[in-house]
């Protein structure tokens, strides 16, 4: 009965007037700018970051996770009315998109806005149930467990974002170095500032995503001579009894895989909804539909991504280490508004975390509500031509910037990160890893000095700590896999070194 | 000459490594069991070196791809934020802003002078309503 007593508990703190109010704001704005091509939910989330600045913590919070979820709400209308893919919604593009063709529009974002609820109801009874106990586990953990699951997650990460261990975790370990940048805590060396005084803090967190992720993004568009067309079509939102049948099972199915994977260190949103749909192509009454617009093949990927969503929170709440990219820019958005999210933040701030868990179902019930209903309207900023959007989305990342810290010189950081960003881009190297690099680099510096201390400057005490151990044996087994599937793909390729000829038919 | 992508990637992660790892030498290391504020940078960059070394020695088993850059338009949004950042700071955010506007929108393939001094308009109108309605602290004349 503990849930219950604290998911009241946790109502009864989300459900004043200013928090509702918060969470409308929230799911609305990054509703809103989610739908923006060139802007995914990492750009969203820290364009809009310096908003909450001046906001109470509590209300911070939820509106914080309120722009999460409805970016990614976001990201899947401009998937399913535009087949605009965002790296959350690469999925909805094929089923959705596939709906819209045949003119049923408002039914497949109708499946969207309703899945993403059941997905999100689902997520968040694990998530009451699971956050608890999963912080006495951590307790467990010392300083050399924690670099072991940093490192985990990093070479997770890599795996599941960019399919190649080693692209990621370079990129990972580039986001290490750029977390060194500034003022060493423990012996107060300046490290890599080549004397810029304005670097002695650090690099600020939101230039160098909006750089990576909005500069870069925008960019990459304009290279395309993005010509979209508007989406004109009717939109009839409401299905018939058959077709809303038809949603329950599939939706249901996509919050089971999307909870579980939510919890994997590098997990989230993206593989949930890949594996979601992978599970419907499988086992659905309809699978010879999916792919070619059937409402399973949206159902199940927004339930899994809506859950995800709300699952992956749970490590970074219960142990303090994100497991993806947007988990590390929530985390950072914690501790900017004075909350160190870890084993004891469900003890020491119980309000903030049962009263974010309420505002969570509280923000799925908006968006059913309020998002859904009133989508056909946000569709209209994609009459807006690119080239007069575009500017304004400069504009507005100017303003982000600047107003963290009222300082211009955060402005030629994301400059540069802009340019960096767009190399990156285009030598295909993800820049997510180096968001979560460059968020856990300083926790896992402090851990490696902390466990070699400890350790007395043997390196053995990573293998010979059982949880650590475990994690450590995790790491190679997944680098063996990937070292021989490159060994049998390439012995492949010279075995083979004619292409088979087609057959027809 | 095309450049393939994936050489150009490890050599711009060792590129990374190297400019890290230089300026780490000359920190303070200490011993692993009491390590200083250069030894963990080390490792980094040691770790970043071997990563990229292997993903250079990994072209020689893959196909070559072509790495395609296209610098007019990064150079112009880029150009157009510090431009936004040197106005602001010597005559005021509201001419940044309309430069800035004009700059960048020279990068869509379908600029119109007149279109893109209408946003920067608007935007600065935004702006203006920002402080004066918001409160919020923007230098902007």
């Amino acid at each position: 009965m503990d849930v219950i007593n604290n998911l009241s508990f946790g109502f009864s703190h989300a459900l004043t007037i200013q928090n509702l109010l918060f969470c409308a704001a929230g799911c609305t704005i990054g509703t809103l700018v989610g739908l923006l091509p060139g802007l995914g939910p990492l750009a969203t989330i820290s364009l809009l970051l310096p908003l909450t600045y001046s906001l109470p913590t509590g209300g911070a919070l939820i509106m914080l996770a309120g722009i999460y979820y409805g970016a990614q709400y976001g990201d899947n209308v401009s998937a399913i009315t535009m087949k605009i893919p965002h790296a959350a919604s690469i999925v909805a593009c094929i089923d959705g998109y596939a709906m819209t063709l045949k003119g049923k529009t408002g039914l497949a974002l109708f499946t969207a806005g309703f899945s993403s609820f059941i997905g999100g109801t689902v997520a968040i009874l694990v998530l009451a149930w699971l956050a608890p106990v999963l912080s006495e586990v951590a307790l467990l953990f010392g300083p050399t467990d924690y670099c072991s699951l940093v490192l985990l997650g990093f070479v997770c990460v890599s795996f599941v974002t960019t399919g190649s261990v080693l692209d990621g975790l370079g990129m990972c370990f580039v986001g290490v170095l750029l977390g060194q940048i500034g003022t060493d805590v423990t012996s107060g060396t300046q490290r890599f500032t080549m004397g810029i005084t304005s670097l002695f803090d650090g690099i600020g967190l939101v230039s160098l995503s909006l750089g990576c992720f909005g500069i870069a993004e925008i960019t990459k568009n304009l290279d395309n001579k993005d010509k979209r067309t508007p989406f004109n079509g009717e939109i009839k939102l409401i299905p018939t009894w058959a077709e809303f049948k038809r949603i329950i099972p599939s939706a249901l199915r996509g919050s089971v895989v999307g909870s579980v994977l939510g919890l994997m260190p590098g997990g989230g949103p993206v593989i949930a909804q890949f594996a979601a749909y992978a599970v419907d192509k499988k086992v659905s009454k309809y699978r010879h539909e999916i792919g070619e617009g059937a409402i399973e093949g949206v159902a199940g990927q927004a339930a899994a991504d809506e859950a995800a969503a709300r699952t992956s929170f749970i490590p970074l709440m219960s142990m303090g280490i994100p497991e993806n990219a947007v988990m590390a820019l929530m985390m950072a958005a914690f501790v900017i508004n004075g909350i160190q999210p870890g084993p004891d933040m469900i003890k020491t701030h119980p309000d903030l975390f049962w009263g974010l868990v309420a505002s969570m179902w509280i923000g799925n019930v908006f968006l059913l509500v309020l998002n859904v209903p009133l989508v056909r309207y946000w569709l209209s900023v994609f009459k807006i031509p690119y080239s007069a959007l575009f500017p304004s989305i400069l504009f507005f990342c100017c303003i982000g910037t600047y107003s963290v810290n009222n300082s211009l010189n955060e402005i030629y950081v994301t400059a540069i990160f802009g340019v960096l960003g767009y190399i990156f881009l285009r030598l295909k190297l993800d820049p997510a890893p180096l968001m979560l690099g460059f968020i856990l680099g300083p926790m896992l510096e402090e851990n490696f000095r902390r466990s070699m201390l400890l350790s007395r400057g043997s390196f053995s005490t990573f293998v010979v700590h059982p949880i650590s151990g475990v994690l450590i044996g995790f790491i190679c087994v997944l680098f063996l896999w990937q070292l021989l599937s490159f060994v049998v793909s390439a012995r492949r390729r010279t075995m083979v070194p004619i292409p088979v000829p087609e057959s027809g038919g | 000459m095309t450049i393939n992508q994936n050489l150009a990637k490890g050599i711009c992660l060792i590129a990374i490594a190297l400019f890290f790892g230089i300026q780490a030498r000359s920190y303070p290391f200490g011993s692993f069991s009491h390590a200083g504020s250069g030894a963990f940078p080390l490792i980094v960059c040691g770790l970043l070196l071997v990563i990229g070394s292997a993903i250079v020695v990994r072209t020689w088993f893959t196909d070559a791809r072509p790495f395609t850059f296209n610098w007019r338009n990064i150079a112009l949004v880029s150009a157009s934020l510090v431009a936004f950042a040197v106005l602001s700071e010597y005559v005021n955010m509201l001419v940044g802003l309309v430069v800035m506007v004009m700059m960048a929108s020279y990068a869509a393939d379908d600029f119109s002078f007149s279109r893109a001094l209408k946003v920067a308009l608007f935007l600065a109108a935004i702006a203006l309503a920002m402080r004066l309605g918001l409160g919020f602290q923007l230098p902007l004349y």
